[in-house]
């Protein structure tokens, strides 16, 4: 009698939100184990950067700039301290770490081996600073090249500026300086660069000893740059203004990546103030991303990439990302179209085990994956957590292939066919000044789906695969034939090229 | 069945469902800038509540279309896109997730607060200098801050060092209080960033720092020491002309010759003479 009565009750009165993607938590947990690592004692454990030394060693830049090491015996020696907000650390070979700091990228060196950094050498500080609290500076990452690059924030609206700031103020923008250090934003634009190269990724010759110069524009919050198995530069940026949801930029030399605000720092900049500028001539400038973090879905606030090692089996070579806001990674499984590198985003250890504010990460040399945390007060965690490389993979997508016809979608383990019920639809995003987007222009998609002999790879025919378009493949309670859960049983692929 | 049974149950249902589906979106939409019973980035749930408790349609129309209300906090950027029944959804959930609590006092005091380690370095954001400050607690109780945006000795201050709670449980919407009494203050001056470049600094084994810079061409080290009352800057310049300082008047020279208040000296006397500079 009560039951369907509610159901019914139900129907009528709730309100009926859109979908959202529940998280799906079963069955990571018996695939993959996550352990807390202990940390310095007496310490803010927010991680701001973590890399894994030539050594062997595990060296972690916390959020009140400490650098600290841990010894082979598992106790963690001090190397440096008294950084502003290091956000970024790398290996720099023996007794050498690099550090981006809010100042300055910093090479800190322990000259008489006492296991300490006695020398704080600014690498490079030729980027100017407001005070404003959100221009946050990331890196470095090293290129095949040999060079060091870094991302430099905007500044944000939710604050104005220093009286004294370091660099030239640029008189490009509606908001004077004067009233910027009144703390008076209004005029500004939510996100703002009016000190050279805010918003923008700097590259910098010869492991930093060489000549620094501007490599690329269009960046709002680059938290995660690093390159690919096949020395790609990958910048992702947060959504916000001119992000209708987190982008991941394949950057190349002089590519201009989507928030205008840092275009007066491109050379030869002769338009004026670029947030005015028509939206379809910035599309036209812009360079599309390869791939995007959706919002709620997958990823608010994307993270640092890390490639997987050769212990991971099928998915060596492929790129990981932190994500902050939900307790989640995200796998990015890229391939090239013509000449344009695209592709897929797919959930990763998609369980509350491991918990939020996944921010650096680093495979140590026996392949464990190494999450260090943060929030600097917004949504996030703190510490360390560690993932083993599993003996042997759960059935996960593998990749996601666009061919002439349609997608190929690849698992790790043979799947059911009885249990696969394919879900397909694409979407985009609006490219404008107000902060995200909602999904738009979507359309369901019908496929005339198979499954190979083995069951390991999908094949979707589909008519309409659109240029600038999200194509959600949702494989929702595909089982193996052994009957273990799909984990992560959704890609959602960006078509630049078809 | 009489129909006034049917109403109560389905006003339940729907706050059931609703209830369900709001946690969800506001996990995704709205939690990293509101926590349940603190303010971080925007308000709490529970001041939420307070606001918007019998009031959900005035809780869509602020999510649909936020304003700048507080000083020193972002505007919120509108969650339109999730729609009237979302978000009443999440208004529930809020309404709920907050039901016994209260809103948590403010830290206000670093639950992490230490003595300076004397000699202390730290990079942070402090009061009446650039951006780029670097403050060293020196043994005894002089402090100083070192600007590395124009490579100058700015600020003295003698007591404990410094409060950066107000930086270190944000994201670094704060600068540091100087703990103790300012001392002696130089005022900005931009201009000096284009004569310098500022190349890091090392520590000797006691943790002093010498700071190493370019000016004017000349390669700078400068370490400063507290001698009683004073604070001895001691230079080792290697350059090809004279170089030049303005004095204040509490600070003497150990070489060169002072005109109208200009410092000058020659290469040679450049090589290794110290400021020192009278403190109250």
């Amino acid at each position: 009698m009560i039951t369907p009565l509610l159901f019914l009750a139900a129907t009528l009165a709730a309100p009926k939100p859109t979908t959202v993607a529940k998280p799906s938590v079963d069955g990571w947990d018996k695939a993959f184990e996550i352990a807390k690592v202990e940390v310095p004692a007496g310490i803010d454990d927010q991680v701001g950067g973590l890399a894994f030394l030539e050594d062997g060693r595990l060296a972690v830049a916390f959020h009140r700039g400490e650098v600290f090491i841990r010894q082979t015996n598992g106790s963690w020696k001090q190397f440096a301290e008294g950084l502003h907000e290091p956000l970024g650390l790398l290996t720099d070979g023996k007794g050498s770490v690099l550090v981006m700091q809010r100042p300055e990228l910093t090479r800190l060196v322990d000259t008489d081996g006492d296991g300490k950094a006695d020398r704080y050498q600014t690498v490079y500080d030729g980027f100017g600073m407001t005070g404003n609290y959100h221009e946050f500076a990331f890196g470095p990452a090293r290129g095949p090249d040999g060079a060091l690059y870094i991302g430099l924030n905007l500044a944000s609206s939710g604050a104005g500026i220093f009286k004294e700031i370091r660099g030239t103020w640029s008189e490009i923008g509606k908001a004077t300086r004067e009233n910027l250090a009144a703390g008076k934003t209004g005029a500004a634009g939510r996100m703002y660069g009016r000190v050279p190269y805010r918003g923008c990724i700097m590259r910098i010759a010869d492991n930093g000893r060489g000549p620094a110069e501007l490599y690329a524009t269009g960046f709002r919050s680059p938290d995660g740059i690093g390159f690919d198995a096949k020395g790609r530069l990958l910048v992702n940026d947060n959504q916000g203004d001119w992000r209708g949801s987190s982008p991941l930029q394949i950057v190349t030399k002089g590519s201009f990546n989507g928030h205008p605000a840092s275009l007066v720092w491109a050379p030869g900049w002769n338009k004026g103030d670029p947030l005015q500028l028509p939206v379809p001539e910035l599309e036209k400038l812009r360079t599309q991303p390869g791939g995007i973090f959706i919002q709620s879905d997958l990823s608010n606030s994307p993270t640092q990439p890390a490639v997987f090692p050769a212990t991971w089996g099928a998915l060596a070579g492929q790129v990981v990302f932190g994500e902050m806001n939900a307790a989640r990674l995200v796998r990015f499984v890229g391939e090239d179209i013509r000449g344009v590198h695209q592709g897929a985003m797919i959930p990763f250890l998609d369980t509350k085990t491991l918990r939020n504010g996944n921010h650096r990460l680093a495979f140590a040399p026996d392949g464990a994956l190494h999450v260090g945390k943060t929030h600097l007060s917004w949504a996030g965690n703190n510490g360390i957590v560690r993932i083993p490389a599993p003996q042997v993979l759960p059935p996960l997508i593998e990749s996601v292939h666009l061919t002439a016809t349609g997608f190929e979608v690849r698992f790790t383990a043979a799947i059911d066919k009885a249990s696969l019920a394919p879900a397909l639809r694409s979407f985009r995003y609006k490219y404008h000044s107000t902060y995200g987007s909602p999904k738009v222009d979507e359309l369901p998609l019908e496929s005339a789906w198979s499954l190979s002999a083995d069951g390991k790879l999908l094949t979707l025919p589909l008519k309409d695969i659109r240029e600038g378009f999200v194509h959600e493949i949702k494989v929702a309670g595909a089982k193996s034939t052994d009957g273990r859960e799909l984990l992560g049983p959704v890609a959602y692929y960006q078509v630049v090229k078809r | 069945m009489p129909r006034w049974f049917l109403t109560p149950i389905l006003a339940l249902c729907a706050t059931l469902a609703s209830a369900q589906d709001g946690k969800l979106l506001y996990e995704q939409n709205c939690a990293a800038c509101h926590l349940p019973d603190q303010m971080v980035v925007g308000p709490s749930l529970v001041e939420i509540t307070k606001l918007y408790e019998k009031k959900p349609k005035e809780f869509v129309a602020w999510a649909v279309k936020p304003q700048k209300k507080r000083n020193g906090v972002i505007e919120m950027p509108s969650m339109a896109h999730l729609g009237e029944a979302n978000l009443l959804a999440v208004h529930e959930y809020m309404l709920t997730a907050s039901k016994g609590l209260k809103e948590k006092p403010a830290v206000t005091k670093d639950p992490l607060a230490r003595p300076a380690r004397r000699p202390e370095i730290q990079r942070m954001f402090l009061p009446n200098v650039g951006p780029a400050a670097i403050a060293v607690a020196l043994p005894g109780d002089l402090n100083y801050c070192f600007d590395a945006g124009d490579c100058r000795l700015r600020t003295v201050w003698r007591g404990n060092f410094l409060d950066c709670w107000a930086y270190y449980k944000s994201n670094g919407k704060a600068v540091a209080t100087l703990l103790g009494q300012s001392l002696w203050q130089l005022p900005p001056d931009e201009s000096l960033q284009k004569r310098v470049k500022f190349l890091g600094y090392s520590v000797d084994t006691t943790g002093l720092p010498t700071f190493e810079y370019e000016r004017d061409g000349g390669q700078f080290r400068e370490k400063i020491v507290a001698e009683g009352k004073t604070l001895v800057r001691r230079f080792e310049v290697t350059t090809a002309k004279p170089i030049t300082f303005t004095l204040d008047d509490a600070t003497t020279s150990s070489a060169g010759i002072v005109r109208n208040n200009t410092l000058t000296l020659t290469p040679s006397e450049a090589k290794s003479f110290t400021l020192t500079l009278r403190l109250p």
